[in-house]
């Protein structure tokens, strides 16, 4: 206890320095976090935005789908493969599609389209589809009616109430085409989903494309995507490989992935400058600290103390010093990311223009996750245990006699 | 004839540190018994400190041995040395003695909490010492409190908060002025007298010189003279 009390009562003989240096570690901690944050929030939302819209972040189907991902690869649905995908753990959803490529049409305008037969109810449980409806009325399972992407009704001069026509390829090389009404128009997240995206009910667009109790895939939503790889490995044990596929949404869409890995490392050399700048805040704050008081710890050792108690109050100063910064840079980052959260940071110009044109939202929103927080602040207090090694090095090294006399 | 507490053999204390050898201490021969009042006196550079310093355990003679109990103290590691010192030594230095961040209490009561003595104990020890060098209620002041003299006073408490087997004062008179140094020196007298409390104190102050019953002059590092005599009392 006297060496904390100690510890505490020095840091503050030199209050100034102290709060500058807790000051240099408050701004890192900010901008770290903030970054951090940013960085999290991006990706989980980039990801979020795509996979739940196409893939889904795993994916069941037929062997052989995803290299053509002809409408002559869908699987017929039993109803024992379906419980087994549904059980395993570390699953949430499973939603079934019907995938094809049509065009769309209405008077002498056509469009290519992608269409997606789902269930309504589960989709929208999974992607909240219904929230981006933004005209017209949600499709319910035996619509037969269809909802489409608002940039796709731009282009058709569709509106709500008006029909277009599907032409496609149907199962077994059958002609599908048919009339549907337009029953919804969605605002979609990615510009380039907005573009081409018809949903139809599971029934029609069976309906339309000759199916039978056959879907294209099952997409599927995870608890933790953190967890995804293990559950993709105990997915492919308990389904029939030779039948089915699994692929997980890095696989599906690499370029997704790969953009955000070199994306990201970008950020984190920014990162880990912000981390060096504190190293040497710290450090220099330390050898300040030790230089002033070489006499005092000369005393201390002369009366009795050993070496290794003046260096654990050091190292104790040291820690306090770092948990005061990482304490008011955290909350000072948290009403700001708490801020973000509420209103993401609106991209513009050219910026706005690449993310549209990757299919991603172009907002920045924030992760709130405590992993944020506490990540940096253990790194923030590790760097400080590893600048504290040198000094307490030189401490442990210090010559009584020189200390004295100093 | 008295056993003594301290036995400093053929001490000699070469630095070798500049371009030219200094020997600060040479050939130094030196018994002090227990209750002894003894001033090391002599001009700057005549080694006192040093001599001192080596007594204490402070700094290594480059050669000769100090035996102090019995024990050979040059022999020790640097940790055993400092476990020795904690036990047996008092010290008091010039200036800027004491840990600033603690109290006055807290510094007397550091010593014992090092060599791990209940908390009971400990505030009671520091209340009688607090009242022995006459400051019972500055015992919550911070150094910076203090004035220099009171400073010094709760430093010869602290020496004595171990209750060692001597106590070591390197110029403890030096930045004071008469009636601190006078008060300082009054305290120390009548620890010794009445606990039989042994004190060396390095100085080149006459207030201080006067009042010690042994005089051990060094000249150039060594002995020049080792008088005893019959202190000036201090006319309160």
């Amino acid at each position: 206890m006297i060496y904390l009390r100690m510890a505490w009562r020095n840091i503050w003989r030199n209050a100034r320095r102290t709060w500058i240096t807790v000051a240099s570690i408050f701004f890192a901690v900010i901008l770290a976090t903030l970054m951090f944050s940013l960085l999290e929030g991006v990706y989980v939302n980039m990801i979020r935005n795509v996979v739940s819209f196409s893939t889904g972040y795993l994916q069941v189907h037929e062997k052989g789908y995803w290299e053509d991902k002809s409408i002559e690869h869908v699987f017929t649905a039993d109803s024992a493969s379906a419980r087994l995908i549904e059980n395993t753990d570390g699953i949430t959803a499973m939603v079934p599609r019907i995938e094809n490529f049509a065009l769309a049409s209405t008077g002498n305008q056509t469009s290519g389209a992608m269409v997606l037969g789902i269930d309504p109810e589960k989709e929208n449980t999974v992607t909240g589809l219904k929230s981006k409806l933004s005209e017209g009325n949600y499709l319910g399972n035996n619509s037969r009616g269809a909802m489409i992407g608002s940039g796709l009704a731009r282009k058709l001069r569709l509106s709500v109430g008006d029909t277009m026509i599907l032409l496609s390829q149907g199962y077994h090389a059958g002609s599908a085409n048919g009339l549907f009404r337009v029953d919804g128009i969605l605002k979609m997240n990615s510009p380039d989903l907005d573009k081409v995206m018809v949903y139809l009910s599971l029934p029609r667009a069976s309906e339309l494309f000759g199916l039978e109790n056959q879907y294209s895939s099952w997409a599927l939503m995870i608890r933790d995507d953190e967890n995804m790889e293990a559950v993709k490995l105990a997915l492919q044990q308990r389904i029939d490989s030779t039948r089915f596929e699994v692929m997980d949404w890095k696989g599906m869409m690499p370029e997704l992935d790969q953009m955000i890995e070199a994306d990201s490392t970008g950020h984190r050399i920014t990162i880990y400058i912000l981390y060096m700048v504190i190293s040497f805040g710290i450090f220099s704050t330390i050898l300040m600290m030790l230089a002033e008081r070489k006499h005092e710890f000369g005393i201390m050792l002369a009366i009795g103390m050993k070496k290794h108690q003046l260096a654990f109050i050091v190292f104790l100063e040291t820690v306090i010093i770092s948990f005061l910064g990482v304490l008011v840079g955290t909350a000072g980052a948290l009403p700001v990311i708490h801020y973000l959260s509420r209103n993401p940071i609106q991209l513009q110009g050219d910026l706005k223009v690449a993310y549209e044109s990757y299919g991603f939202e172009p907002i920045m929103p924030v992760s709130t996750a405590p992993e944020v927080f506490i990540t940096q602040s253990k790194v923030v207090l590790i760097i400080t245990m590893l600048v504290a090694i040198y000094p307490i090095i030189q401490l442990l090294r210090m010559r009584l006699m020189t200390a004295l006399r100093s | 004839m008295e056993k003594a507490v301290i036995d400093a053999h053929n001490i000699s204390k070469v630095y070798d540190e500049g371009p030219v050898p200094v020997n600060a201490v040479r050939d130094v021969h030196l018994h002090i018994n227990r209750g002894e009042f003894v001033a090391l006196v002599g001009p700057s550079g005549s080694g006192k400190t040093t001599l001192l310093n080596i007594i204490g355990g402070l700094d290594k003679p480059t050669t000769g041995q100090v035996i102090i109990n019995g024990v050979n103290i040059t022999g020790l590691s640097a940790n055993a040395l400092i476990d020795f010192r904690l036990k047996n030594i008092g010290f008091v230095f010039q200036s800027f003695n004491l840990i600033p961040v603690l109290t006055a209490k807290e510094n007397i009561e550091f010593i014992m909490l090092l060599q791990k003595i209940p908390k009971n104990q400990r505030q009671e020890r520091v209340q009688k010492l607090l009242e022995e060098v006459g400051m019972p209620d500055k015992g919550d002041a911070r150094p910076g409190e203090l004035s220099g003299g009171q400073q010094q006073r709760v430093a010869v408490a602290r020496a004595l908060a171990s209750k060692p087997q001597f106590v070591l004062a390197d110029e403890p008179t030096a930045n004071l002025d008469s009636t601190a140094a006078s008060n300082l020196l009054d305290i120390m007298e009548k620890l010794n007298r009445e606990e039989d409390m042994t004190f060396i104190f390095s100085t080149h102050d006459q207030r201080v010189i006067k009042r010690a019953r042994r005089v051990v002059t060094l000249v150039d590092g060594k002995i020049a003279s080792d008088t005893k005599q019959t202190p000036l009392v201090h006319d309160e």
